[in-house]
């Protein structure tokens, strides 16, 4: 069964969107630029939304100052309204409300990830904290870093009427921009928080890290499809995705780089949402493979660049929270994506399908989280336990390739020594020998030709021993062998007529021998000799041929013996080589035994 | 004596029927040779013969459906096979030796010998008897005989469950086939010393041997001597 190939993608985005309509429709923003603080319940809140205003006058930052008619509006917004790009100085301002007194003994800080270039904090009007230095009468700016910590006085936090000023300037770069809301609480808090996020997203970096170094370095140990390389590539850029990120809060950088750094890690990003859906589509051998990783590459394109050109004022930057939308839509895409795979794949009862849908609905929870309760390593997370469940999950499907291949190394050795052992049998070389001792008392040259004959025998039996097919006219060659061997053992006369078989005619090894043998056990009692036929006939892609024999047969008195070794040592090399396409039957015909090999030449 | 020789390769059965004839000489008053199951049959329903040579593969059919045929005769058989892997089986049906393929004369030699010496001692005995009753075989385990009686050419088979079956060798030639633990107590009886209780001595040189299951059985006087040994060495 094969489920309808585009019926996936369309299923797949029809829910996608209905259900993220709903939720963006539920998400609208809280229009609200005063915040009540209470450290006791919220060590830590976050200040999401501002009211702002272009330009620069030192009144600005006085508490008394009234900035009702200022824009409301949320961090995390380039600058883009000036001719100049988005350079220059803008004022955020904050009400705060603290009800009652704050415990005395911890301070409170208010943290800013990143505001490009430069910025100052102040406190009901006055000056916290500074970083870097903004450009202003005519003296340059000085860029500040990343990850700035402001404490805040403990005489300014008493109960009462607080006003937050953030000025940020903005000078060099393409355009001004307070990436992520502020936190204001105690210091402890703000900085605990910090380091457990900083810890979850390191940790997880070193899983993804271990994860593409084991991939490769099984890579490199044998010959793998395609599925594991795309692996091991999705681990690497997640943990450079991961580390780049790290790395910036723990060392603080110049914010000057910001937009580079955003740029550089846009790549392992780029990476990360085209391979995982990719790697489902060559996991689970899906048809059309290459169309959809273009097709996808393509979406997470349209969906990663745009950004990107309105960050460097390419295109308007109100389009911004459409495409913030999309990124996040794609994201739910690509999750709910793999899990219909590996879904469809556990309905197919496919191998590994199961933990890969484990990993899948543990990598939606975890973005899912991270969108809905704004926990940044939540999506980390989900995207680590996808990571180990998957490489679980090839880990068990490469120790199953080992076994099979070890398996089958085990079955040609015993098929090998099966041959051997049922064709090289004491009592056939004993026997010949005894004869070879009669002839010689009788005549000597008659004792010669048998062990040449029973020489070559045993020399084309030893070179069939280690193939699985075996043309047919050398297969003949030893049964005329046989044949002669047998024939100045038994001092009587076996001749064997036959077909001429292409070298394209494959057996495999002995099947024909074993047959004769059978027919000269059985068959010929009391008389002076035999005659062998073989015939072949090929017609519409399949390939008949006969052993006759004017012998008897296996069955004495009309009473068919059980089925002999022989004969099961011929069905199994026929089942081994050619599988569910071959079929033996025999039977008694024209004073003879006639047995019959039926071969459908497809399967060669 | 007259032998048969059963062998399906020419050469074989010739070179075979050649070496008999140069070592027994003129004690091998007639050889024949067939070389198959029914020709065999065919001729041992006409004539009597005193040794049958035989090989164990015999166009392919089991060859020890028809040792258990030829060993129901009154003659011995020496298998003369390169199966050398079914020996021992041979000796549990009761041939007198095993010749293995190739084999020179010297070899052959020996196994003529154990017609007067008996099967070789390092081998295990027979185990089965065949018994032909009303045309068909049938193999009754030594096990079950209590005691065997000679009666002419033949044997009588006494068995644990009662009755009484005719074996066709002689009581000399079961002798010889016979694991160690059987003896010849007496002229006409051979019994298994392992199922014997003890020794009665009557006046005049007269005695009987007890068997476990009460069986009195006569023992000659040449014999009581070796027979008390062989009770009293023997393990508890």
């Amino acid at each position: 069964m094969r489920t309808p190939f585009p019926l996936h993608y369309i299923l797949n985005i029809v829910i996608v969107c209905g259900i993220y309509g709903i939720w963006e429709c539920r998400a609208q923003p809280v229009d609200s630029t005063a915040v009540y603080l209470f450290p006791h319940e919220t060590p830590v809140t976050y200040l999401a939304f501002w009211k702002t205003r272009r330009g620069d006058d030192p009144l600005w930052r006085s508490p008394v100052y009234d900035d009702s008619r200022w824009t409301v509006g949320a961090v995390g917004t380039l600058w883009a309204r000036d001719v100049a790009h988005g350079t220059g100085i803008e004022w955020y301002r904050q009400t705060i409300f603290i009800p009652e007194p704050i415990d005395s003994l911890r301070p409170c800080a208010l943290f800013c990830r990143a505001a490009v270039c430069a910025s100052e904090l102040y406190w009901d009007g006055i000056l916290i904290s500074q970083n870097g230095r903004i450009a202003r009468d005519a003296s340059p700016e000085i860029p500040g870093t990343s990850a700035a910590l402001a404490i805040v006085p403990r005489r300014l936090t008493l109960p009462g009427r607080h006003v937050v000023a953030l000025c940020v300037g903005n000078a060099r770069t393409f355009s001004g921009l307070v990436e992520a809301p502020l936190q204001i609480g105690y210091l402890d808090e703000i900085l605990g928080r910090m380091h457990r996020t900083q810890t979850v997203l390191l940790l997880c970096a070193g899983v993804f890290l271990i994860a593409a170094l084991f991939h490769f370095a099984v890579m490199l140990g044998r010959t793998r499809g395609p599925a594991y390389a795309l692996f091991g590539i999705l681990c690497l850029s997640s943990a450079l995705y991961l580390l780049i990120g790290a790395l910036v809060n723990y060392f603080p950088t110049s914010l000057s780089w910001y937009y580079a750094l955003a740029l550089i890690n846009d790549l392992p990003w780029f990476c990360m949402m085209v391979l995982l859906p990719v790697f489902f589509l060559f996991e689970f051998e899906l048809p059309l493979r290459l169309q959809s990783s273009a097709l996808i590459a393509a979406v997470a394109l349209a969906c990663i660049v745009p950004p990107r050109l309105i960050m460097f004022n390419l295109l308007p930057v109100a389009w911004l929270p459409v495409f913030e939308s999309l990124n996040r839509f794609y994201m739910y895409a690509i999750t709910l994506f793999s899990a219909t795979i590996s879904f469809v794949n556990v309905v197919r009862k496919k191998q590994g399908s199961l933990l890969a849908l484990a990993g899948c609905i543990a990598l939606f929870a975890g973005v899912f989280v991270s969108f809905q309760r704004g926990v940044e390593y939540a999506w980390a997370l989900g995207f680590c336990a996808l990571i180990a469940l998957l490489t679980l999950s090839l880990s068990r499907q490469m120790a199953q390739q080992n076994r099979k291949r070890q398996e089958s190394e085990l079955r040609s050795a015993r098929l090998e020594l099966e041959l051997l052992k049922k064709h090289i049998q004491p009592h056939f070389l004993l026997n010949s020998l005894n004869s070879i001792i009669a002839w010689l008392e009788e005549n000597p040259a008659t004792a010669v030709r048998l062990v040449q004959a029973l020489a070559e025998e045993l020399r084309l039996i030893l070179q069939f021993s280690k193939e699985n097919l075996v043309p047919v006219s050398e297969e003949l060659r030893l049964c005329r062998l046989h044949l002669e061997v047998m024939g100045l053992r038994q001092d009587r006369t076996y001749s064997l007529q036959a077909d001429p078989a292409p070298q394209t005619d494959l057996v495999p090894p002995l099947v024909f021998h074993t047959l004769v043998e059978n027919a000269l056990t059985h068959g010929f009692a009391g008389k002076q000799g035999g005659a062998f036929v073989f015939r072949r006939e090929a017609s519409g892609g399949r390939i008949c041929y006969t052993l006759f024999n004017d012998g008897g047969s296996g069955d004495r008195d009309g009473v068919p013996q059980r089925e002999g070794t022989g004969i099961r040592y011929v069905k199994t090399r026929l089942e081994e080589a050619f599988p569910g396409a071959w079929r033996l039957s025999g039977g008694p015909a024209d004073d003879g035994w006639e047995t019959r090999i039926d071969l459908l030449t497809g399967a060669i | 004596m007259d032998i048969l020789i059963v062998e399906d390769e020419a050469p074989a059965a010739r070179r075979l029927e050649r070496m008999t004839a140069e070592v027994l000489g003129a004690a091998a008053t007639s050889l024949t040779i067939r070389n198959s199951l029914a020709g065999a049959e065919a001729y041992l329903g006409d004539h009597c013969v005193n040794l049958v040579l035989l090989d164990l593969n015999l166009n392919g059919a089991d060859g020890f459906e028809l040792l258990s045929r030829l060993a129901a005769g009154s003659f011995h058989t020496i298998v003369v096979s390169a199966s050398v892997d079914q020996a021992l089986r041979a000796f549990e049906y009761g041939v007198l030796d095993f010749v293995p393929k190739p084999y020179d004369r010297h070899r052959l030699a020996k196994a003529f010998d154990r017609l007067h010496a008996g099967r070789p001692a390092e081998t295990p005995g027979m185990r089965v008897l065949s018994v032909k009753s009303m045309g068909a075989v049938r193999l009754v385990p030594v096990e079950t005989v209590r005691f065997f009686k000679g009666a002419d050419d033949y044997v009588e088979l006494h068995l644990t469950n009662g009755s009484i079956e005719l074996y066709g060798k002689s009581l000399e030639a079961l002798c010889q086939l016979l694991p160690p633990r059987y003896y010849r107590i007496h002229k006409s009886y051979i019994v298994d010393l392992a199922a014997a209780q003890r020794i009665h001595v009557f006046g005049g040189g007269k005695y009987e041997l007890e068997m476990r299951d009460g069986a009195r059985l006569p023992v000659s006087r040449t014999q009581y001597r070796a027979i008390l040994d062989k009770l009293e060495h023997a393990p508890a």
